[in-house]
């Protein structure tokens, strides 16, 4: 039985993440064991369980780490996550349902003399739409008269990239990838515009933050003699972010893609088609996860959510996105991933936190429709590294070619010169039975399109 | 009583971060008095909003 620690775990002195046969477990070491042993007795646990905004844990003494047990006070099974997704892939809308949940159980912590120890992004993950904080860990005991030690950490993982959306800088997201800690308050501070400083949420936790860590970087002793700090000051600290948090709003910006489905060259006889076949397989397949890449309005995320645990659904567009969001499919987890750049390995080591393609590769079902065109024609890529691709993510694969006859290739071809010869079904079979086995196959009426569902051969299959 | 430098942090909070808390808490918490005190006189004329309202 193999045991793999999780490398994000390496900050945490009190305990860490590992898995062994694709279950996670979280160990307590004993340096911890009076904490964790207040935090349980106070019922602050329980509660946060019971409300569905805690990961929950349940007590496994098997001795499954022996060479680490002599260290360990406990060790616990977690509750399944469907899949790790990174803030960097999350909407406005995510960010800011992680970012309230983290202030709420601040919140309830600080009511019961606990307190996050840490505030970062990567401590709430999302089982369909529902935000849950994963890192039990992070609680600790409060101290009286102390500042909150994560408050920098919470304004530069939440706040700064918030509102930088909230004041249309765009591209807010893309800071995850550079800054493993949250976006430097010094970097928001200069790309927020200058009316921002007239908000009092954006001056005194970005603009006057900034400055002050700026002008105190160098500082090595800090006399807080003169300075009193209390609960109640702690409290009002949390609900000025959150009554700030609350009011903001996404700029929205309009998208090619949004009526992509109303106004495209589909009949509805060929979608009909299309829907029953996805669904057909849908259903002979099931499983826990679902990938749907290039998700668009999410019409066939939809379908895949009948039959799967919980269904990705992702696409570069975050109008689209938020289409699907607002449908409010509880198994649905929207994320944002530009396929043709997807998240790689980054943090410490290129470890920390892995690749989009690593963390989707447990799919039981792969849907890329309607997708290929824009990949090979728009990035130039040649059919055998699509196949090499999919081989890699997908070992059941439900994919549509779409040839070069179709209005939407013609579109994407009217700027550019033609030269993708080998662009054709014949081609794009070949390619893909290097990898995969046809299972089936569904030519949509009135259409030269083709539906595939692709078996991976057992030689490519994921180590 | 014990000061701040003396406990054993499990991330650095930064200088800055500290101070900003410690200068500004007042200013926030009067903020904060105000804005409740002007939402709940606001709540008297507005039904209150749901949480799925909230949401995006």
């Amino acid at each position: 039985m193999s045991t793999y620690i999780e490398p994000s775990s390496f900050r945490d002195r009190d305990g860490f993440v590992f898995f062994q046969e694709k279950n996670c477990y979280r160990a307590i070491h004993n340096s911890f064991s009076d904490t964790w042993d207040k935090i349980m007795a106070s019922g602050l646990y329980a509660e946060l369980v019971a409300e569905g905004k805690l990961v929950a844990l349940e007590e496994n003494s098997t001795g499954l780490v022996p060479e680490l047990k002599h260290e360990l006070y406990k060790i616990y099974k977690a509750e399944a996550i469907p899949f790790i997704s990174y803030p960097g892939e999350w909407s406005f809308s995510q960010l800011k349902k992680a970012a309230l949940l983290t202030l709420y159980i601040q919140r309830r912590a600080i009511e019961k003399d606990f307190c996050l120890k840490d505030a970062s992004a990567y401590n709430v993950q999302f089982i369909g739409n529902r935000a849950v904080f994963i890192d039990s860990l992070s609680i600790d005991v409060y101290n009286e008269r102390e500042p909150w030690q994560a408050y920098g950490q919470f304004c530069r993982h939440f706040l700064a990239p918030l509102l930088l959306d909230a004041y249309g800088v765009p591209e807010a997201h893309c800071f995850f990838l550079n800054h493993i800690d949250g976006l430097p308050l010094d970097v928001c501070s200069k790309l927020l515009p200058w009316k921002s400083r007239l908000s009092l949420l954006a001056y005194t936790h970005i603009h006057l933050h900034a400055r002050l860590e700026k002008n105190h970087a160098g500082d090595r002793v800090l006399n807080l003699k003169n300075y009193q700090y209390s609960k109640k000051k702690l409290l009002s600290l949390i609900t000025h972010l959150e009554l700030g948090i609350k009011g903001l709003k996404n700029k929205k910006t309009a998208s090619n893609w949004t009526d992509y489905y109303t106004s495209n060259s589909y009949d509805r006889e060929s979608f009909e088609a299309k829907q029953n076949f996805v669904n057909r397989h849908c259903e002979n397949i099931k499983g826990k996860l679902c990938l749907d890449l290039g998700a668009n309005s999410g019409v066939f995320s939809f379908i895949a959510a009948n039959h799967f645990e919980q269904v990705l659904a992702c696409d570069s567009d975050a109008s689209v996105l938020q289409n699907i969001r607002s449908k409010k499919k509880p198994n649905v987890l929207s994320l944002q991933l530009d396929l043709n750049n997807p998240t790689p390995a980054y943090g410490w080591h290129s470890k920390e936190r892995k690749s989009f393609i690593e963390r989707a590769g447990h799919n039981d079902l792969t849907l890329a429709l309607a997708l290929v065109h824009h990949l090979c024609i728009s990035n130039n890529l040649p059919l055998p590294l699509l196949a090499d691709f999919f081989g890699s993510v997908a070992k059941t694969l439900l994919i549509e070619f779409v040839p070069k006859e179709d209005e939407q290739v013609k579109k994407l071809l009217v700027s550019r010169k033609d030269v993708f010869d080998d662009y054709t079904s014949l081609h794009f079979e070949k390619a893909f039975l290097k990898y995969y086995e046809k299972a089936d196959e569904l030519q949509l009426p009135g259409s030269g399109r083709i539906l595939y569902l692709f078996k991976r051969k057992p030689d490519y299959a994921k180590a | 009583v014990q000061s701040v430098s003396q406990f054993i942090l499990y991330i650095d909070p930064g200088t800055g971060s500290l101070l900003l808390q410690l200068l500004a808490g007042g200013l926030i918490a009067s903020a904060v008095f105000f804005k409740k005190t002007w939402l709940s006189f606001l709540s008297i004329f507005r039904r209150k909003p749901s949480d799925s309202e909230n949401e995006e």
